[in-house]
């Protein structure tokens, strides 16, 4: 199970909380949670553990990242300049991150557990939507999504 | 047929709709334009929006899962590669598995000492296919949280024989300080019964038990007896310090009684004990002499006289009670003042006990009561922090702009604090602590 999963969750909770060290800690939790009480349907139950626990690691995070934004703001400034593609690379993950933060949470989690390979029951089972909800909360995500990235490059060009 | 809604057609894309939803969706399509482009429009977004989150995949190079599931379990049962995915860096195949960061009840386990019961990632948790294995009767979930119990099962030595030492030393510095008072009188029974004995009871008191068994068999005196005068002598004279404070009679009666004490066993016919009886004299003669009448000019006796015979608070004006505070008296703004008092330090827990202190009392709208106890710190001339921090009487617990809050048996609250300039402050009511913080910022 862990060998399984393990790759997948922490990507899915990598791209939820966009920090590598935080999904790799949140997957083992999950996975002591798993074992402390096995699951009889494992894949659902990991996937959605793990969102709750991002939720709940995201709120903690949100009061500490507004302490710490303007000093990563500062150190961006001063930061050795890296190389172009770096910057454009480093950029477009923040872009990314940036939309995905303004989804609605169900919209992101649907989003993230269709990027993991779950069907439309399976997503719904986990975020509680009816199956015929999944399709139409997803095409909403996608759009949101893309316009959201597309707006936010767009800003992001624009001289400030 | 209506027009597809975004749903559908998203579910179409993601294979979600079975052969005949399918179809009847695709007919749609090839005849409303309208709805082709939506179809094209979910198209691309769902393609965007995959290649946007898969810029979030963790830029670290992996291990992919399926190469480690793919290599053969290595060693016995128990040594199943733990960690697929490496943290960070490249892995070179067949290298062990890299760190897994503990979590906080995996670490809680490990010191509770059941660590090959560490649950992060059991070592023979079954892979994909094999079957749960039935929960060990040994590993309950009690032991997976041993937070709810104390987990010191095992004594730390290194923590124990350190606080032994410390404790064998405090035991020593005392047994020492103790024989040292009464040394001149072990030594002397040295003198008297063995010369060679005198050196080791004088240099090493803590051991004169053994000085003194040895000199015994030649002198053939009882050597413990000797000892005791010296040593009550010694705690007689002990405090005398504190006695030093101006009480006269006390310390008298003191030298009488250690007199007498070491005059006791001579007259019982130990012989050694008059020079204990001696030195006993020897060191309380200073002290009569200092309180002999003309001597008064010593500063505490001097104090002693210029207060109130019994101390106790006595009624003052505000005047009186700031001359007495180098002019600074602090009143609490807003409240009726009852009355002002001074009374010597000794009668406030935590003042110094050398200097006065000014007790306002007030009474709050409520009915409730305060008092304010002040006092003015002899301040030293030099004004460096060191200087100051040694200025601080030890007694008082706090240093300069130090605030300590306390609540008494009776449930009263306790503030003191210590400004900079030396001004020592208490106040105390029978309300809650908070109230009573509150009130601090009244005083003026």
């Amino acid at each position: 199970m862990y060998a399984q999963h393990y790759e997948s969750l922490v990507r899915l909770l990598y791209r939820r909380t966009g920090d590598r060290d935080r999904a790799e800690d949140l997957a083992q939790e999950v996975f002591v949670r798993a074992l402390e009480a096995p699951p009889t349907n494992p894949r659902p139950w990991l996937f959605a553990v793990a969102l709750n626990l991002a939720r709940d690691d995201g709120r903690r995070a949100a009061r500490q990242s507004r302490k710490l934004a303007q000093y990563s703001a500062e150190q961006e400034q001063t930061a050795a300049p890296a190389a172009d593609e770096e910057v454009e690379r480093r950029e477009k993950t923040d872009a990314v991150r940036a939309a995905l933060a303004r989804l609605s949470e169900k919209d992101r989690e649907a989003l993230l557990l269709k990027a993991e390979g779950f069907g439309y029951g399976e997503i719904g089972a986990a975020l509680g939507l009816a199956p015929g909800a999944v399709g139409t909360t997803l095409a909403r995500a996608r759009r949101r999504l893309v316009e959201g990235y597309r707006a936010g490059e767009k800003r992001g060009h624009e001289p400030r | 047929m209506s027009h597809v809604d975004d749903g559908t057609l998203n579910a179409l894309l993601d294979g979600e709709l079975d052969e005949a939803e399918a179809a009847e969706v695709r007919a749609h399509l090839a005849a409303c334009t309208e709805c082709a482009a939506r179809f094209q429009d979910a198209q691309r977004f769902l393609h965007e929006a995959a290649d946007l989150l898969g810029v979030l995949t963790p830029a670290a190079p992996e291990v992919r899962p399926a190469e480690a599931l793919a290599r053969p379990e290595r060693g016995p049962a128990g040594v199943a590669p733990l960690a697929p995915v490496a943290p960070a860096g490249p892995t070179a195949p067949g290298e062990p598995p890299r760190r897994i960061p503990k979590t906080a009840r995996e670490i809680a386990v490990d010191l509770d000492g059941a660590t090959h019961k560490s649950p992060a990632i059991a070592p023979n948790f079954p892979r994909a296919g094999e079957p749960l294995p039935a929960p060990d009767p040994s590993f309950s979930r009690r032991e997976v949280l041993p937070l709810n119990r104390p987990a010191y099962r095992r004594p730390d030595w290194a923590t124990l024989a350190w606080a032994a030492s410390v404790v064998l030393a405090i035991g020593v510095g005392y047994l020492a300080n103790e024989v040292k008072h009464g040394r001149t009188t072990v030594a002397s029974v040295g003198e008297e019964a063995a010369p060679a004995s005198d050196s080791v009871a004088a240099r090493v008191p803590v051991r004169s038990a053994a000085a003194r068994a040895a000199a015994a068999p030649a002198a053939r005196q009882p050597a413990a007896p000797a000892k005791d005068p010296g040593s009550l002598a010694a705690n007689v004279l002990g405090p005398k310090p504190a006695a030093a404070r101006g009480r006269k009679p006390p310390r008298r009666q003191a030298v009488a009684d250690a007199t007498q004490l070491a005059a006791a066993p001579a007259t019982a016919g130990v012989a050694m004990a008059a020079p204990a009886a001696e030195l006993a004299a020897d060191r309380a003669a200073p002290s009569p002499a200092a309180a002999a009448p003309g001597a008064a000019g010593v500063l505490g006796l001097a104090r002693a006289q210029a207060r109130p015979a019994a101390p106790t608070f006595q009624l003052t004006n505000v005047d009186e009670a700031a001359a007495r505070l180098s002019g600074t008296l602090l009143t609490v703004e807003g409240l009726a003042l009852e009355s002002v008092k001074i009374g010597p330090g000794t009668l406030v827990p935590g003042a110094v006990p050398t200097e006065d202190v000014v007790r306002l009392a007030y009474a709050e709208p409520s009915g409730r009561r305060l008092q304010l106890d002040q006092q003015r710190l002899p301040q030293a001339r030099d004004t460096s922090r060191e200087a100051r921090a040694r200025a601080v009487p030890p007694t008082l617990g706090l240093g300069y702009g130090d605030t300590l809050v306390t609540i008494g048996p009776a449930g009263e609250a306790r503030v003191r604090w210590l400004d900079r300039s030396g001004h020592w402050m208490s106040l105390m009511g029978n309300m809650p602590a908070d109230s009573l913080r509150a009130l601090l910022a009244r005083i003026r």
